[in-house]
Order: C-alpha cells, then sequence, then structure tokens
C-alpha cells in the first residue's frame, strides 16, 4: 500500500506493518514499476524525465529495486 | 460522502454539504460521519482485530482517566494510520473543522468491555499539538452503553453525545482546554472497539514516522 505526501511516499509492508518512506525520485520509480513495465521501461522514462544518460542511472535504480526485492516488496517476473 | 477504502479515499460532499458540516462543527465541536470505512476495509480490520494480541493501558495519573484494551502494533493499525494521513482527508478534516494545519494522525485501535471494569472518565486530550480528536467504530454488533459525550469543561450541561454504533462511522471532535470529553461504561455482553486518535499540528507525518511513534516504524 503506497501513500502521497507532498512529494515524498510511504509503502506500507502489510505482511510486516513496517513502513518505508521514498523520496521523489523512489516515488516515481515506484509508480513506473507498478505500472507494469520492465526495469528497462522505467530506466527509459526516467532518463526522459531527469534528462541523464543511462550508465548514470541504471546503477542506482538496479541498487533500488534491489532494496525493494530485499524487503520483499517487489519481486523479478520471468520474462514474458 | 467522506469515505477510506484501502485504495482511495472517496470524498464527493458538495461545497454545501462541507459548509453544513462546518456549520454543525462549529455549534458542536462535533460531527459523525457515516460509512466512514468502507465495508471491505471495515471486514478486513475486524479480522484482524480478531486475531490481534491486546494489552491492557491505563490513562492518566495512576490510572485515575480511564482503563481500557489496547491493541498491539501490528499491520491493521499500521493500514489505519497510513489511510488517516491521507492528504485530501486532512484537507477535509480542516474545511469542516477550521483547525490549525494538521501535521500528522496518530491512534491506537482499543476496547472497552463492560465485562472488564473498563471506563472512560471526562477529559480534554490537550496537549502535545492536538487539534482533533477522531474515533471511528470497528465494533462488531451493536453494544450497549458506550455512549461519547463532549461538554464544557465548566458545565455539567453535555453539549453532544452519540452512541457511535453504525459499523465504519466516524466521530470528529475539537480537542481545546474549554472542552473536555468521555465515553461511558459499556454493558452488556458486546465490547466497543474503536480505531482512536488525534489530528495533530506536529510532526509531520514522516517525521512521526521516523520517531517510531506511529503503528511501525520506518523502514528505509
Amino acid at each position: 500500500m503506497m501513500r502521497e505526501l507532498s512529494g515524498e511516499s510511504v509503502l506500507l509492508d502489510l505482511k510486516s506493518g513496517v513502513y518505508f518512506g521514498l523520496n521523489a525520485v523512489g516515488t516515481r520509480i515506484w509508480t513506473l514499476m507498478t505500472e507494469g513495465g520492465s526495469l528497462q521501461d522505467v530506466g527509459r522514462v526516467l532518463c526522459d524525465e531527469f534528462e541523464v544518460q543511462p550508465p548514470d542511472l541504471h546503477g542506482d535504480l538496479l541498487q533500488f529495486a534491489s532494496e525493494l526485492c530485499a524487503h520483499g516488496l517487489c519481486y523479478v517476473a520471468p520474462p514474458r | 460522502m467522506i469515505q477510506l477504502t484501502r485504495r482511495v479515499l472517496i470524498c464527493d460532499e458538495t461545497p454545501s454539504q462541507i459548509t453544513a458540516l462546518r456549520e454543525t462543527f462549529d455549534s458542536t465541536h462535533a460531527v459523525h460521519l457515516p460509512a466512514f470505512l468502507s465495508g471491505d476495509l471495515l471486514d478486513e480490520v475486524q479480522r484482524a482485530i480478531r486475531a490481534a494480541a491486546f494489552y491492557d493501558r491505563s490513562h492518566g495519573k495512576n490510572g485515575d482517566i480511564g482503563r481500557e484494551e489496547c491493541m498491539a502494533d501490528n499491520s491493521a493499525l499500521a493500514m489505519l494510520v497510513l489511510l488517516a494521513n491521507d492528504t485530501r482527508l486532512i484537507t477535509f478534516i480542516r474545511s469542516i473543522t477550521g483547525c490549525a494545519p494538521i501535521g500528522c494522525f496518530d491512534g491506537r485501535v482499543y476496547r472497552m468491555r463492560g465485562t472488564a471494569g473498563h471506563f472512560d472518565r471526562w477529559h480534554s486530550d490537550t496537549g502535545v499539538h492536538r487539534l482533533i480528536g477522531m474515533s471511528v467504530n470497528l465494533s462488531e454488533g451493536a453494544y450497549e452503553g458506550g455512549r461519547f459525550e463532549l461538554r464544557s469543561t465548566d458545565s455539567d450541561h453535555v453539549l453532544w453525545q452519540i452512541t457511535n454504533t453504525g459499523p465504519g462511522d466516524a466521530v470528529m471532535f475539537r480537542i481545546s482546554d474549554d472542552l473536555v470529553h468521555r465515553v461511558t461504561a459499556v454493558q452488556g455482553e458486546n465490547a466497543r472497539t474503536a480505531f482512536a486518535g488525534w489530528f495533530q499540528s506536529r510532526p509531520d507525518f514522516l517525521s512521526l514516522l521516523r520517531s517510531g511513534r506511529a503503528a511501525a516504524s520506518l523502514g528505509a
């Protein structure tokens, strides 16, 4: 469950009852991820929106996704 | 209607309905909001409450204000606290109460049972930046007694009262040095269970989470 709060947002893990805070960029990434695209799709949108080069972004994006997975907030789906 | 659901806040009150609620609140210091929790959300919370652990809790110096059973922190409470901090809900609360800017809502789930000697005497709840009190009925079935009453500090005359037995209904009331409130003793077998707490001027919700005072702490 996610709620936006003035630019930032709070994710709630309904299994553990633990909240996770996301800054504005994290909120945007989470929103794009929940729209069902691949991480690559998310990266493409972010590169356009934030005017950054893919190599500068992909490491951070993968790390963010890894942290979400580590907390059980998302998982890696098999290719369609 | 103002209603919390799992996914969104439904707020389709017209300006004239909001004005009417504001006038009610201005004159009585309280309003009743029917079906504040959606049926699905209420069912989910009630299922969680059935499985939850509760502990005895006293209020006031030497426990002279009240005694109740309080639900131990769990994901259902965390969900309710998160939903109650919806920015649109906070805007709505300010529009019908005219209160100062709200930083966050913090609350608990508690129950009062007639067979356990639980009580709640007149008190104001002032302090720690509280502006507006809220109590949402989570009881399974109607209970007897358990009437919420509000009066001026310097008068015995009850200004507003309600036995809030509608499933998922909410009561909002003003917190002020000039007002006190209580819940009368519950009678009979059915417990009175509520999600109750306060809209506060501070801290903001993220700071509340970081402080670890809300239902669950901030994980990252």
